[in-house]
């Protein structure tokens, strides 16, 4: 941005017409030159210049990719801000080769009875504690653990667990299992025996997504927006019945039926998509049905809304929303602290065949990769005396433990980082094949750091060393 | 005649294993085996400039496969179009193939006795689909065609854009599945999967084991059919190979 805005290299026509606070950006990042971000980034001030170069040359057919999941150091908001300014620099709003604009489709109405008012607010702290949290966004989960744990604001006695394994992926373990403690009652509505079913009061077992209706997928955010609908393929195995079934028979059996005014998810589905011109049959023949999109400014209309959603109507480069709530209203760099002497910073990530802790028990995917291992340096390795393939235990700053994974010595990584994929060295007996298979990034994930501005938990602040060699080879 | 090619583009291929997940589940292969497997190469450069890539195998339906005359039965035999198959009810799971295969893209499935390779999924293919691995891959990663054709894809991208096959001095048995990228690949790729010189099993290796089979299975009558259809399919086999 420096680079952009010192040689006026940016889109002048573009942020005066669409943009405010331009002065206040100018003069903000008047302190962050090239030869500033280089000790901080490790690339050279001459090649960040030539960056800034490449994609003034290339505005506005510039992507800046946000990445996959952004909570690192509790500051995101702060630089997931920088990256949108900088993509405004470039005029890429809108434009052919930037961002995509979304495009709304006219989805059906089911109206609901309202819902009764609650006098004590949620308890996650989305919209209250975190002002930017969305409440309807899927609320804080680290925010539920918490308010669980210290009763605050208001006792919370009862979980029910859907659609996520709050032991695998939540990080601070030892949080959720003492809230787990302190809860009277939780029930569970999962696929696999994950480690939570062995904490739960009453299990509810779904059925796997081939074998359901799950709610029509929307995409608003693509360059044509799509319903795509999600059919069985056979019918649920065993006991095992649908999430939606599920749903609405709690539901009738607590007496709120009037909360799921519809037969079946076709009835559901079917008015959902009544607006759209599509029937369901038709639906369901094609799987998805791709609509016309309006993802350019140019092929804005009236329908389409603000191009802008924000209070002005435009991007607002300084924002006196984060000013109002006595944020930083442009993006201050905070220092990221080092891993400690003998210590590595530990990340994470997936692997394609992989998805979050759900796949690991699969037995076709489990055959392709049945644990993870830990990346570290081929250099730290050497100095560490450990070798390719050989197992160790990793302990991090607060003396927890993984359970034995195997080295994978490489040159493709920082020589401070320690990676692993997510989602292995389960803790649940009843998933046969992955069961304490490698090990989980998540135990050692004890420490978080919170996003001020939105409630985020941000995960890479946890450093590993290796504890112990056994010897043994993988 | 169709000449089948598959062509695999290492600078498309991002290691996902869909390809390996559909055949495993378009031909029932079990576990620890794989009819086309997806294996990372090395990495070469140094942090952080450094370049891997992802070999992409399974059988090369080659010109000259040594598959062919290892197999004490006949029941490997390459067909008209090129494709290297394996008669089930003539294989008797000996494994002379398998060690025969510079390539590694056989193995004998234990459930049914048999060995198994990739076939191009000719069945598919009669049916007029695609391989399950090309119909599947998400990143445009596998091209399969007919070289005969010049309006192809693989044609152009083996006649026209330099995709390789993967040889060696010692081993140049004419496969027809093919790679396209970058010179870095080809170098990892090469110094990772160079194709092994083909062992052979000793006939009499083959005939004992064979014998025990026998012994154990007492299908007299059914080895009579299968004799003759043996010797049919050698002929047979052999008329397809010159056409
Ligand atoms: S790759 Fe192996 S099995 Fe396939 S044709 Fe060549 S030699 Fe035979
Ligand atoms: S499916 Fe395609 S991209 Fe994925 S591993 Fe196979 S060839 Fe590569």
């Amino acid at each position: 941005m420096n680079v952009l805005i010192s040689e006026n290299l940016y889109d002048n026509e573009y942020i005066s017409q669409y943009a405010t606070g331009m002065k206040e950006l100018e003069e903000h990042v008047k302190q962050f030159p090239p030869e500033w971000a280089e000790p901080i980034t490790e690339i050279s001030a001459a090649q960040i210049r030539d960056t800034a170069h490449a994609m003034a040359e290339a505005k506005p057919a510039v992507a800046i990719h946000p990445g996959r999941h952004v909570t690192w150091y509790g500051d995101d908001t702060q630089r997931a801000r920088a990256m949108a300014i900088l993509t405004a620099l470039l005029g890429a709003y809108g434009r052919k080769g930037g961002m995509f604009l979304p495009t709304k489709v006219k989805q059906g109405r089911i109206p609901l009875p309202s819902f009764p008012e609650s006098e004590r607010g949620r308890a996650d702290g989305a919209g209250s504690k975190y002002p930017l949290a969305t409440e309807e966004s899927q609320g804080l989960t680290q925010g539920l653990v918490q308010a669980t744990l210290t009763a605050n604001p208001y006792p919370i006695k009862g979980w029910v667990v859907y659609g996520q394994s709050v032991l695998e992926s939540i990080p601070q373990r030892q949080n959720t299992l003492k809230a787990i403690e302190q809860l009277e009652f939780m029930a569970v509505v999962d696929v696999l025996p994950v480690e939570q079913v062995n904490y739960a009061d009453i299990v509810l077992p779904e059925a796997t997504y081939l074998e359901r209706y799950d709610p029509p997928h929307i995409v608003t955010t693509a360059k044509r927006p799509y319903v795509a609908v999600r059919q069985p393929a056979i019918e649920p195995l065993y006991e095992s019945k649908p999430g939606w079934w599920i749903a609405k028979q709690m539901a009738s059996r607590l007496g709120l039926s009037d909360y799921f005014p519809w037969k079946d998810p076709d009835d559901h589905l079917s008015r959902l998509i009544q607006p759209l011109g599509i029937n369901l049959a038709e639906l369901k023949s094609l799987g998805a049905v791709a609509f016309d999109g309006h993802p350019y400014i140019d092929d804005r209309t009236e329908a389409d809304g603000p191009v802008f959603p924000t209070q002005s109507g435009k991007i607002e480069l300084f924002s006196s929303v984060l000013k109002d709530l006595k944020f930083d209203p442009l993006p201050q760099f905070t220092a990221v602290e080092p891993p400690p002497q003998g210590y590595l910073r530990l990340i994470y990530g997936r692997a394609p065949m992989h998805s979050f802790s759900r796949s690991e028990n699969n037995s076709w995917l489990n055959d392709l990769m049945p644990e993870n291992q830990v990346w570290v340096h081929t250099q730290i390795a050497a100095k560490f005396g450990v070798q390719d393939g050989q197992r160790i235990i990793l302990e991090n700053q607060d003396g927890a433990k993984s359970l034995p994974i195997a080295v994978r010595a490489t040159e493709a990584i920082r020589s401070d980082c320690a990676y692993m994929v997510h989602g292995f060295g389960a803790q649940g007996q009843g998933l046969t094949k992955a069961y304490k298979k490698g090990a989980s990034d998540t135990q050692l994930i004890t420490r978080v750091a919170i996003d001020p501005i939105m409630g985020a938990t941000g995960m890479r602040v946890n450093f590993v060393r290796v504890l112990s060699a056994d010897g043994e080879r993988s | 005649m169709p000449r089948f090619a598959m062509v695999i583009d290492q600078e498309r291929c991002v290691g996902c294993q869909s390809c390996t997940v559909a055949c495993k589940s378009e031909w029932d292969v079990p576990n620890g085996f794989a009819r086309t497997r997806v294996r990372q190469t090395g990495v070469v450069g140094s942090f952080p400039k450094l370049t891997t890539s992802f070999y992409v195998s399974q059988c090369n339906h080659c010109d000259r496969p040594t598959c062919v005359p290892a197999c004490p039965t006949g029941a490997t035999y390459q067909d008209k179009t090129g494709i290297v198959r394996v008669n089930r009810d003539l294989c008797i799971g000996c494994g002379a193939c398998v060690a025969a295969c510079p390539y590694g893209a056989r193995y004998v499935n234990a459930k049914i006795g048999k060995v198994d390779k990739c076939d191009f999924c000719a069945s598919r293919l009669e049916n007029g689909l695609q391989p399950a691995c090309v119909a599947t891959c998400p990143a445009h990663a596998k091209v399969f065609g007919n070289l005969e054709d010049s309006s192809s894809e693989a044609f152009q991208l083996v006649y026209r854009q330099g995709a390789h096959r993967v040889e060696t001095t010692q081993v140049a048995i004419g496969p027809n599945v093919y790679y396209a990228g970058k010179p870095e690949h080809t170098e990892l790729l090469m110094a990772g999967f160079a194709p092994q010189l083909p062992r052979t099993i000793a006939p009499g290796k083959i005939w004992s084991s064979l014998l025990n089979k026998f012994v154990f299975l007492a299908v007299g009558a059914t080895f009579l059919g299968q004799a003759v259809a043996f010797f049919r399919q050698l002929s047979v086999g052999e008329k397809q190979f010159e056409d």
